[in-house]
């Protein structure tokens, strides 16, 4: 081709490269993520005081998720849950606790906290008792988060915002479900019979509407849904149990007398029935859910070793009561005002039965239940006020009050199953308490290309005692597209009713426990590239006074503040699209050492290195979406690794593969499906099970291998969702 | 100390009646005005009507503090964007008193575009028929503007901007969108 061929080329071709630069430019824009959770206002991810990242419900619904804590490893950068067969652990950045429920992560849903003081617990798998289809979105706040949110914000923040009513009109009904195979002694899958299938299904019922009321247009959004699990099965190990006087233990009726293991068919079970409802004026927001969770684990443990082989007797429950009443006014030019109340009330029962006699606490004939039960009822008040003082939002100050009055109690029982008869009761104690906070935060742009945040929060517990907890953070927009991020955080746990007052046979309270507190240095450096976006961190972070259960004397146990953490690592993330075609990854890796009396060791269960891949297509005309997703941990060492096993138990590396196809069904206006399957290439999770699952003591003839959880192999899974307007 | 409480519980009740709504959840106004100055490129007519500067109107609520400061905020944010579609910009900020004689205004100064800061949403039904055969490009600052008659409005969904595009007001205004940015909007009638 000539000169002038190639002029005649360019002249005809620019104005499409233009156009071209223009929609990629916008899109690109469109794509940047708002966050209000890092500094409780509305501003882009890049600026936030903390590394974050969106995961959106358009997402979860591309990609199969079907849970909080499956879209955190499949979607997530920086946090991972580990599936024990129960509820769910969640860890970030190379620190996980075993048996935590959440205590170390702060969820916030529509602002409201959901982790509970009687044990700290928020749940992130269904438990969450949060219907998938009113999530907008999910942000996940790396990191200490207690400047702005107090207690249990250690590892992070996870903040969900459910959708309004523009994103959710109508009626809407769901019906999903899925099923497992069975599995055998290696995890490994050994019937896809229909009658060896384990499953799940759900089933809800949703509502967007407006209406008006004394003039005011108020805008509500809800759904309720049952969920229930029933299996996979799993075949477990058979071991030879005895009680200290050589008799044979008794596990029930399922298995022999002194014998633990087989099959067990009927112990992993769940029901969760759920409502969750906000209604939304221009300035008051009021949030109700009510849920509950009760649940069977296959796993025998948890507090449950002692119960009967494959019984459906033995279960937890916990359930969930929440108010959530918000009132915002703008007073002046300058100054925002809100006012929030909120009322909750929490129960929690673990109903563990056995036919073993020698197990209960008190002097019973036949089998035992022992029943730990706790209950928590809490209400209290925030005020909140924004100034800026330019008018521009360069320079803003936040400050906040917080004040709670909370009622908690637990005891356990143990109670002859026969009769019903209380055997012995210990622990039984009920507390009220006071605790406050204050909060303050700056937020200045001192030139267009600085932003800094600077806080601190005073908090008063009346077990933790007093805490200050402060927070610098500065981003620094280097380059076009380019942010790099230096942040300072502390955060801290005060000890909740549980690890402070909880008393049994076993485990005597400590009145002495102090708040476990981390500090925190990290820095990120972001790029965006049109519609794509990289982003690298490195983060150090110290913990003291971890709380853990230690021996006391004998077989009796004491939480106690007895190690510390050291912490560093990595995470990296990109992101971004080609037209229809979108793709992600994440990576974290991170070294990590507990230093107890006994020196210096890895921290058992956490992973140390941890990501997830993910890309999908939208085909276009009458064809669907395809995702496809994958999860992988690396790695690590057992909750019980020192338990003087035959060999020291380790999970091994383990990913998960997920395909999803969704479509909205042309012929059926307000239809759309989503289908797909999943398997794990790995069969364990680092949690020991069964009899022996604290290990032996090292001189013990007896000792065997560790008893690892499976994994749940495989599942597939379709959810119907059809919306209309009556 | 329970005269302090009920002291501070006062005031607090006080000062909550006297203000204003106050919305939240809104596209931070230095994203709003970079995606205002993008529309330029996705208006056939832009060019036309903006000559060669393009005036802007930022138009606040008459006597509402928290509108008026929206608006600030904003004309501040969209003075650091400096073109739109390639044309330069000048920023001029009003309190809507009238509306006749805002878009007799919009005519006379052959203004290309005017926003609607917070507190303006209720009025655009009525702010969209006095614009009705103006060639101006209107903008809101929240979705709630354009469901009401502004031309374009801006949302949160799933933690991303979106723009919310009136059709019948555009058509009205003769604004001329580009099937590119329909295909990233969601449309409103």
């Amino acid at each position: 081709m000539g000169t002038a061929g190639t002029l005649l080329l360019a002249t005809l071709l620019a104005p499409a490269v233009a156009r071209a630069d223009d929609e990629e430019e916008l899109a690109a824009l469109l794509d940047e993520h708002v966050v209000s959770g890092a500094s409780k206002t509305d501003e882009q991810a890049k600026d936030a005081p903390a590394t974050t990242s969106v995961i959106t419900g358009e997402d979860m619904h591309r990609y199969g998720m079907r849970s909080i804590a499956e879209a955190i490893n499949y979607l997530g950068m920086g946090m991972v849950t580990q599936d024990p067969l129960h509820s769910v652990e969640i860890g970030g950045r190379g620190v996980q606790l075993t048996s935590d429920f959440g205590n170390h992560v702060l969820l916030l849903v529509d602002g409201h906290v959901f982790n509970e003081p009687w044990d700290g617990t928020a749940y992130f798998e269904q438990g969450a008792g949060i219907p998938l289809e009113l999530i907008d979105h999910i942000e996940l706040i790396l990191g200490p988060g207690s400047v702005l949110y107090g207690g249990n914000a250690m590892l992070g923040v996870v903040n969900v915002v459910t959708k309004k009513l523009s994103s959710y009109s109508g009626v809407h009904l769901v019906a999903a479900g899925a099923v497992m195979p069975r599995q055998g002694l290696r995890g490994n899958i050994t019937s896809v019979a229909p009658a060896d299938l384990g499953g799940t299904y759900r089933v809800g019922v949703g509502v967007g509407h407006k209406l008006t009321l004394f003039g005011h247009s108020i805008e509500i959004t809800g759904q309720t849904e049952l969920y229930r699990q029933d299996g996979p099965s799993f075949q477990w190990p058979n071991r030879t149990v005895l009680n200290e006087d050589g008799s044979p233990k008794n596990y029930g009726p399922n298995v022999p007398p002194g014998a633990w293991g087989g099959r067990i068919a009927h112990q992993y079970r769940t029901s969760i029935p759920s409502l969750y409802l906000r209604a939304q004026t221009e300035d008051v927001a009021v949030m109700f859910r009510a849920a509950s969770n009760r649940r069977t684990t296959p796993v025998q443990g948890f507090d449950q070793q002692e119960t009967d082989f494959d019984t459906t007797k033995s279960w937890e429950r916990d359930r969930f009561l929440s108010l959530d009443v918000q009132y915002r006014r703008r007073i002046g030019e300058r100054f925002r005002l809100g006012v929030r109340g909120y009322a909750d009330a929490y129960d929690y029962k673990q109903n563990t039965f056995s036919s073993e006699p020698t197990t209960c606490a008190g002097p019973v004939s036949g089998p035992c239940i022992f029943q730990a039960l706790g209950h928590a009822r809490w209400m209290g008040t925030e005020v909140q006020g924004e100034y800026d003082w330019t008018g521009e939002g360069r320079f803003t100050t936040l400050f906040g009050f917080n004040a709670t009055v909370r009622d908690i109690g637990g005891e356990t029982d143990a109670i002859e199953a026969s009769s019903g008869r209380i055997a012995e009761t210990d622990g039984k104690r009920d507390v009220t308490e006071f605790a406050g906070a204050a909060y303050l935060q700056q937020r200045l742009t001192p030139v267009r290309f600085i932003h800094l945040n600077l806080g601190g929060r005073f908090d008063h517990d009346p077990r933790g005692g007093d805490s200050f907890r402060p927070r610098g953070a500065a981003t620094f927009d280097v380059w076009s597209g380019g942010a790099l991020k230096v942040i300072y955080a502390e955060a801290f746990r005060a000890p909740n009713f549980y690890d402070y007052f909880f008393s049994s046979p076993f485990q005597v309270p400590n009145f002495d426990l102090r708040s476990e507190t981390v500090r925190s240095l990290e820095s990120t450096i972001e790029q965006r590239i049109g519609r794509h976006k990289v982003l690298f961190g490195v983060y150090r972070s110290w913990w003291s006074d971890m709380i853990s259960l230690e021996p006391f004397q004998g077989d009796v146990s004491q939480a106690q503040n007895s190690g510390s953490i050291d912490n560093l690592g990595y995470n990296g993330r990109i992101e971004g699209a080609f037209g229809d075609f979108r793709y992600g990854a994440s990576i974290t890796g991170a070294y990590t050492r507990r230093t107890t009396d006994e020196g210096k060791e890895p921290l058992p269960a956490a992973p140390q290195l941890f990501g997830n891949l993910r890309a999908s297509y939208v085909l276009g005309g009458d064809l669907p979406t395809i995702a496809v997703a994958t999860t992988f941990v690396g790695k690590r060492p057992a909750d019980r690794v020192d338990g003087n096993f035959l060999v020291p138990p380790y999970a091994p590396a383990s990913a998960d593969l997920r395909i999803t196809v969704s479509q909205k069904v042309k012929w059926v206006p307000g239809l759309s499906y989503r289908v797909g399957a999943s398997y794990t290439f790995g069969n364990w999770v680092p949690y020991t099970a069964g009899p022996t699952q604290y290990g032996y003591e090292a001189e013990d003839p007896g000792r065997a291998a560790a008893i690892l959880t499976p994994t749940v192999k495989a599942t597939a899974f379709g959810t119907l969702h059809y919306e209309f307007a009556p | 100390m329970r005269k302090l409480v009920g002291a501070v519980m006062v005031t607090l009740l006080a000062l909550l009646a006297s203000g204003h709504a106050w919305a939240g959840g809104q596209v931070p106004f230095a994203l709003q005005a970079q995606l205002v100055t993008r529309l330029g490129s996705f208006d056939r007519h832009f060019a036309e009507r903006a000559g060669p500067v393009a005036r802007i109107l930022v138009v606040s609520r008459s006597g509402d503090a928290g509108s008026r400061a929206d608006g600030g905020a904003f004309a501040h944010a969209l003075g650091e964007q400096h073109t739109m579609g390639g044309v330069p910009i000048a920023i001029e900020e009003a309190e809507l008193a009238d509306i006749p004689a805002l878009a007799q205004r919009v005519r006379a100064q052959h203004v290309a575009l005017v926003w609607f800061s917070s507190g303006l949403a209720d009025d655009m039904p009525r702010i969209a028929t006095a614009f009705a055969g103006v060639d101006v490009l209107t903008v809101g600052a929240s979705a709630h503007h354009a469901e009401k008659g502004a031309v374009v409005g801006f949302d949160l969904e799933e933690a991303r901007p979106k723009i919310v595009l009136n059709l019948k007001s555009a058509h009205a205004q003769t604004v001329d969108f580009k099937a590119e940015l329909l295909k990233l909007a969601r449309i409103v009638d």
